[in-house]
Order: structure tokens, then sequence, then C-alpha cells
């Protein structure tokens, strides 16, 4: 059982079982609960886009398109659960094709490379120079994956200040990692 | 993989002490390694998650559909429809089997000598789905309380349970039919009454409460009886033409029943 990857147990609920999403739960629900944790503050908001996202993936399992990380995926649902929850609708239909089909996997693996390193290299050097709201934003946005609408609610500013402080923040990374570089 | 998280990195990752670039790193990591998601797994409060898990359980609990509905739903059957269907399977398994009854009746009465008591059979035979249609509709659904106060009409509701008995007995009965060499023509002989006056009921029924619409059916069928009876003329129901007589009204009833449908929308039910 305990065998079964993480596609093939999307490929049970699917079908039907019950037990094959008790298993995803036990896989996944801990870790999508302590980062849901670090984007937003209230336990509640969290524990209820949690189970939000539990449910929407009984429902469609199916429309998981077999590509890329289910873990991915799982998160995409998640964030969005969230960030529906936050606007105020946490009883919007959780199962629309915006959200379950803007899901998909948020990392490439240009992305990915990138991102490993920043623990030692010169990308976290550069982004700990970075103002923290410059920084949450790139994080909401990178990371994350969201939309700058999405982004938008998830951080709560508007929808304007996420695209400029995008494009200051990735004009600031530039310069220090490109320096000589005009853009 | 270069490298993965150490204790002390997950620590801080779930008590929210690391910044921004490391917390990244670790999420990208995370969505990359299923062992290091394992282990933040085991940092997250347990009780929390059990709580979390009874939330999603009861959200995600729905009791399975019986076999009939599920071939429906597999044909096109909206949920919705099939949840109302599902909700009242108590009336439409007494009715399903009074179908069946009805159809053993007339197998059996093609099995008799051409009597009159043959004919009475297959005479009485028609009545049994009007009067069941009649019944479902009336007062004893147990969750008549919870389907009134849903979108739906009663009407609605007693033109669905028909639909699934005669989608589910009609190709039983046909089968069985041309199965059975010794099931004669005759066999077939109730069943267009019985759609006829089934579909008078449903028409009925806009008008009408249940227990006047199947008294009024019945008496209408019974003075038709009746009336053939005394004429002596009770083998006249088997005729090609009775039975395009029958078809005829059928057609009526179903496009008056089509006319009060679309033009009467009254939200909650009729009568």
């Amino acid at each position: 059982m305990s065998t079964l990857s993480d596609a093939e147990l999307l490929r049970n609920i699917a079908a039907g079982d019950e037990a094959a999403l008790r298993q995803l739960y036990e896989r996944h629900a801990g870790w999508l609960l302590l980062r849901l944790n670090r984007r937003c503050g209230s336990q509640d908001l969290v524990a209820g886009a949690l189970q939000d996202t539990f449910v929407a993936v009984w429902q469609s399992a199916g429309r998981f398109r077999g590509e890329g990380e289910v873990a991915a995926w799982l998160w995409g649902i998640s964030i969005r659960r969230l960030i529906s929850a936050l606007r105020g609708h946490p009883a919007a239909d959780p199962l629309g094709d915006d959200v379950v089909g803007a899901a998909v996997p948020v990392v490439n693996s240009a992305e990915d490379e990138l991102l490993r390193g920043v623990e030692y290299g010169d990308v976290g050097r550069a982004l700990r120079t970075l103002p923290p709201e410059l920084r949450a934003t790139l994080q909401a946005t990178v990371i994350d994956g969201l939309t700058t609408k999405e982004a938008a609610v998830l951080l709560g500013i508007p929808q304007g200040t996420v695209k400029s402080r995008l494009r200051v923040a990735k004009s600031r990374l530039r310069d220090q990692l490109m320096p000589g570089r005009t853009s | 993989m270069t490298w993965h998280l150490g204790p002390e990195l997950l620590d801080r990752y779930s008590d929210g002490d690391l910044d921004l670039a490391r917390q990244s790193a670790v999420e990208t990591h995370l969505l990359a390694c299923a062992d290091c998601r394992q282990l933040t797994s085991a940092k997250a409060p347990q009780d929390l998650l059990t709580d979390i898990w009874q939330g999603v359980q009861i959200a995600t609990a729905r009791p399975r559909m019986p076999w009939p509905l599920r071939l429906l739903r597999k044909l096109g059957l909206a949920e919705t429809d099939a949840v109302i269907l599902s909700a009242s399977s108590s009336l439409y398994r007494p009715w399903l089997l009074s179908l069946v009854g009805a159809f053993v009746i007339g197998v059996g009465g093609t099995m008799m000598p051409a009597t009159e008591q043959r004919s009475l059979y297959l005479l009485f035979a028609p009545l049994l789905p009007a009067i069941t249609v009649a019944a479902a509709y009336d007062a004893t659904d147990p969750i008549r309380e919870l389907a009134a106060a849903t979108p739906f009409s009663k009407l609605r509701i007693a033109l669905l349970r028909t639909a699934t008995v005669v989608a589910i007995a009609l190709p039983v009965v046909l089968l069985a039919g041309l199965a059975l060499p010794f099931v004669g023509a005759d066999a077939f002989a109730w069943l267009l009454p019985s759609l006829t006056l089934t579909l008078l009921a449903l028409t009925l029924l806009t008008w009408w409460t249940a227990s006047v619409t199947a008294w009024v059916v019945a008496v209408l069928w019974l003075t038709v009886v009746g009336i053939l009876r005394s004429a002596q003329q009770l083998s006249a129901v088997d005729t090609p033409f009775a039975q395009l007589a029958f078809a005829v009204a059928a057609l009526l009833a179903l496009a008056a029943l089509a006319i009060r449908l679309t033009t009467h929308h009254a939200p909650g039910g009729y009568a």
C-alpha cells in the first residue's frame, strides 16, 4: 500500500477510494499546514483552506493532469483556497476550473535550481538585501506562482502596488546579480 | 539533490523563524523531496491535523447510490436528480416491484385460456403503475418535508420517479418478452393503457391532490372496463384499433402535461 506514488493515489481517489484520500492526507497535510501558516496568521482560515483543499481533491482528483509534482499541485490548490477565504468568500465554489486548472506545478526546473541555490548563493544574498515588502511580493508571485491579483489579496495591498513592487524588486535584483547591465 | 533539510532548519521553518530567502529555499526543496516533506509534516500540530481530517471526512461523506441510480447517472442523469431519487429509495423499490408484478400478471394472463377472467386480469394490470405514481406522490413520502423545501416541484419529483422505473423496467420487460417464446403480444397489451393512465395521472396531479387523482383515474378506467364488459367486448383491448386509441390518448396526455409544465411554474410544487 505505502509504495503507491502520489499520482497513483490520485487515480485511486478519482475512482472513489477513501483510503487513498486518507493516505494522501497523511502524506501531505502536515507540510501544507505549516506552509499555509507561513502565509496567514489566522489558524481558522488556514485550517479551513486545508480542509477545502482535500475536499477539492476528493471531488476532482481526476483533473490532475499527471505531469509535475502532486505536491506542487496540492500547494497550488491550497494557497488559492486560502486566498479565496481571505477574500471573504469561503463558501465559493472550491472546484472552479480557474482554481484547479490554474493549480499547475509552480516550479520549473530552472527556478528550482536557482532557488535551491538560494540558501548559499548570490541570489540568497541579493534577496536578503531587499526590504521585507519587496521580498514578500517576490515570494507570492515567484515562489507561490500567484497572479498579481491573487498576490494582492494574500498581501492585503492593491494590485497596482503588487505590480510596482515587483518591478522594483526585479530591477534591484538585476542590479545586484548582473551589475553593469542596464535594462 | 545537493542538500536536505537538517533538524535545525526544520525547527526554524516550522516556528516561522526563517528569513524569506531561506524560507523560500526550504519550500522549493519540499516540493521536490518526499523525504523532507515527511520530516516536515511530523512538525505540524497533529491534533489540528486530526480535526481537519474529520472535517474532510464529513464534507466528503456521501452515501453510495444504489446500482440503478449509478447506471442512470452514467446515462446522464443530473446529480441533484439522482440525490432526490436515492433519498426516496424506500418508495421506488415497492414501485419497481409493482411494475414487475404488473408484468407478471400480464404474462400470467397470456398463459391462461382465453376466458373472461384472463381479460379481467389484463384490464386491471394497467392501473397498478398509475396508482403507485399517485401513491409515491402522496403524503406517505418520508422526505416530503425535505422535498418541499427544495426548489424541486413535487411533480418534477414524481416525473423523475416514473422515468426511473420505466427506464429500468422497460428493457427488462421487453427482453423477457423477446426471450420467452410463450409470451405472446398479448402480454404487452397492458403496456400502452398503463402508460396512458400514468401520464393522465401525472397531468391531473398538476391540478388535484394525489388521493383525488388516484380515485379519478381508477374510477375512469373501471368505467371503461365496465362498459366493455357489459358490451361483452373485453378482449377488444388487444385489438390494434384499441392499442392505437391508447397511443393517441397517451400522446394527448403527454402534450397536456408538457403544456402544464411549461406554463405553470410554481416553486415548491403543485397541489
